[in-house]
């Protein structure tokens, strides 16, 4: 059984292929039941009509004299019209008696056991049997077998089968074809139905679609049906707790991150104390080596507050930005930059919010620090393209720009590890990264968000 | 130049305030938040030195409090964050609560003394020299020229000169002269702010600076000076 349903992975299939199949049970079920019923009352009917008329023939048949005779008068009028469908023939040891309808045909006459016939002299026996008839294909034939006057009887009374048979085959087509356009239209209501139930779900497919694509979402267990409310409020509690989750690990991370920089910030200043001015080479290697604890903090502990594979709601671009802009205008107060803008008032960034600003804060400080006084900002569906007009890059820089950590040139501040951060913020986001010489002069670096 | 270092890491705080008063800076201290509502209310500062995670009041709040103008001695002083926590939203958030600059941890002395530098010359159209009539001062090499002469000043000599040739013509108590002279600790009984007064008027001439009785001093302009006359 559990295999069976495997096979069907929808459940509006499961549901409509079981209700399809019980339907055809039970129709047919009905429809064999209404059929034998139908049968059975008319072949009643007519036997018991047959009775009635061989008890009428039996009446009129009388014994004088040794003799036996059949009163015809006596008898209804339909025996007497040639090929009328109503025949009789009555049997007598003596003489038989054929209705004038049967034209002298030869009606089967079926034996009737004489040894059981004569141990019970009163009772009257039965049977009933169809047979060929003198123009009709089948005839119904009652036979009754009687003492009269102490003598054995038969009357076989017949009566033409073919106008209930034909009315029997047209109840059973008018039946059959009510029958298939019941099941036809139950079928497509059946349909209907389970599509206009599980047509409710349809919000929650597509809002479970924008959760698999990173989006924020909110279900409301109310505008669902009542048999799946507990499943939605599962999934919500499920997604605030991972999201709960992620926020403790952000703040551990933070904590962690803060507490292991103040130790080596102080290690920083100590190496720049006079005591250790008379060793240069000691100085120079603690400093490496503080340099190494710093990259590995900042690197590692930042790509992991990365919240790529959290749900996120898409930022408008222009937002990020007006925030950042009076950032780098106070930053860069000195050299009274000028941010050249290309952005779509409802572009949208698909990135968690604080990702989104170290992402766009690193590569606009970098376009910043070597700017002469130009910074190009573009971003529309989903391409992000930052210039700047100051020197520039070789094509050697260019190449080491993807290198983990390359600084092309130590004098400015900065410890080289804002465009390895840039470069795990767009790997997490399955976005591209590339480097090409701006027509303005300087860097002009892609991003191209897949569009999750 | 009178710094305020909010910071609550001791050995930090020794190493900073040693480098900054090699760099001829005087040095407050607060090293926590209560603390430095207490001194922020008190004293004057060419700049504070923020950091953001701070034991009983946490940076932030501070700096919003700042430029709130709940402390009125300090509310255009220039503010520089330093903080452990330099996310690119935080740094965001910090500047657009009015921190003038921002510098992350760790850092080395000489970045923080070239944001330092930075943000006082900011205070001077971004120019090492302050000149105001006749008297230039470097802030720099930190001498005083005054027309064609030029003096090596001392360190206290230079501490005055900068608050009068950045503040002409503001009358300054003998207080507040004090205060923004000497760190959080001097001896409010000194008379040492008529003996350097009086050094400059030596090399500014005697009409440079103003005594007000019963109010304190001021360093006139060309303007004021001709008024005087």
């Amino acid at each position: 059984m559990k295999h069976f349903f495997a096979r069907y992975h929808s459940l509006e299939k499961q549901i409509f292929s079981s209700l399809v199949l019980a339907l055809l049970i039970v129709f047919s079920a009905f429809w064999w039941f209404l059929q034998s019923a139908m049968h059975t009352i008319t072949e009643d009917y007519l036997l018991t009509r047959l009775s009635h008329d061989a008890d009428n023939i039996e009446r009129n048949l009388t014994y004088e004299s040794g003799e036996w005779s059949l009163n015809l008068d006596g008898i209804s009028g339909i025996y007497s019209s040639l090929y009328s469908g109503h025949y009789f023939v009555v049997v007598t040891p003596k003489k038989r008696f054929y209705s004038p309808s049967l034209d002298k045909y030869p009606l089967y006459a079926k034996r009737l056991d004489v040894q059981s016939f004569s141990l019970d002299i009163e009772a009257k026996k039965t049977v009933h049997y169809e047979a060929p008839g003198p123009i009709e294909e089948l005839v119904l034939i009652y036979r009754v077998e009687l003492k009269k006057q102490g003598q054995p009887i038969q009357i076989y009374v017949a009566e033409d089968l073919s106008l209930i048979q034909n009315m029997i085959i047209k109840f059973d087509v008018f039946f059959s074809v009510l029958t298939l356009l019941t099941l036809i239209s139950l079928y497509f209501l059946l349909r209907w139905l389970l599509q206009r139930t599980f047509w409710q779900l349809r919000p929650l497919e597509s809002t479970l679609r924008d959760f698999q694509l990173g989006h924020k979402i909110n279900l409301t267990p109310e505008s669902y049906p009542l048999e799946v409310r507990s499943l939605i409020e599962g999934l919500n509690l499920a997604l605030a707790q991972s999201s709960l989750q992620f926020e403790k690990s952000r703040q551990l991370n933070g904590n962690l991150s803060h507490s292991l920089k103040t130790p080596l910030n102080l290690i920083f200043q100590l190496i720049d104390s006079p005591e250790l001015k008379d060793c240069p080479k000691l100085k120079a290697q603690l400093k490496t080596q503080s340099n190494a604890i710093l990259n590995l903090i900042e690197r590692e502990l930042k790509m992991d507050r990365i919240a790529s594979h959290q749900s996120i709601i898409a930022i408008p671009f222009i937002s990020l930005w007006q925030d950042l802009q009076p950032t780098f205008e106070q930053l860069y107060r000195d050299k009274n930059i000028q941010f050249i803008t290309d952005i779509s008032e409802c572009d949208l960034l698909n990135m968690e919010k604080e990702d989104a600003f170290e992402l766009l804060g690193n590569l606009i400080d970098n376009a910043c620090k070597w700017c002469d006084g130009q910074v190009y900002i573009y971003f529309k569906d989903n391409l992000l393209i930052i210039e700047d007009n100051g020197i520039g890059a070789t094509k050697i820089q260019l190449k080491h720009l993807e290198e983990r950590g390359y600084r092309t040139d130590e004098s400015k501040p900065g410890h080289g590890i804002g465009l390895s951060i840039v470069k795990g913020i767009v790997a997490a986001y399955q976005a591209t990264l590339s480097f090409s010489g701006s027509q303005h002069g300087g860097l002009k670096v892609i991003v191209h968000f897949s569009g999750r | 130049m009178k710094l305020l270092l909010i910071e609550d890491e001791a050995l930090l705080v020794e190493t900073i305030q040693a480098r900054l008063t090699e760099q001829h800076y005087l040095v407050d201290v607060a090293c926590d938040g209560d603390d430095a509502t207490y001194v922020l209310q008190e004293f004057s500062y060419d700049l504070i030195l923020l950091d953001l995670g701070l034991p009983k009041r946490p940076g932030l709040v501070i700096l919003e409090a700042i430029r709130q103008g709940d402390f009125p001695l300090n509310t255009q002083t220039p503010i520089l964050i330093l903080t452990a926590r330099n996310s690119w939203q935080e740094r965001v958030e910090g500047l657009k609560k009015g921190a003038d600059d921002y510098l992350g941890k760790p850092f080395q002395c000489e970045e923080l003394l070239a944001r330092i530098e930075a943000l006082l010359r900011r205070k001077h159209a971004g120019s090492n020299v302050i000149k105001i009539a006749n008297c230039e001062l470097n802030l720099e090499t930190k001498q005083l020229k005054v027309s064609d002469d030029m003096y090596d000043l001392t360190r206290t000599e230079f501490r005055l000169a900068y608050v009068f040739l950045s503040n002409p013509n503001k009358v300054f108590s003998k207080e507040a002269l004090l205060a923004r002279m000497s760190d959080q600790y001097y001896d409010r009984e000194s008379n040492v702010i008529e003996v350097y007064v009086r050094k400059l008027r030596k090399m500014m001439g005697k009409q440079a600076i103003e005594t007000l009785r019963g109010l304190g001093y001021r360093f006139c302009s060309e303007k004021k000076r001709g008024e005087g006359n």
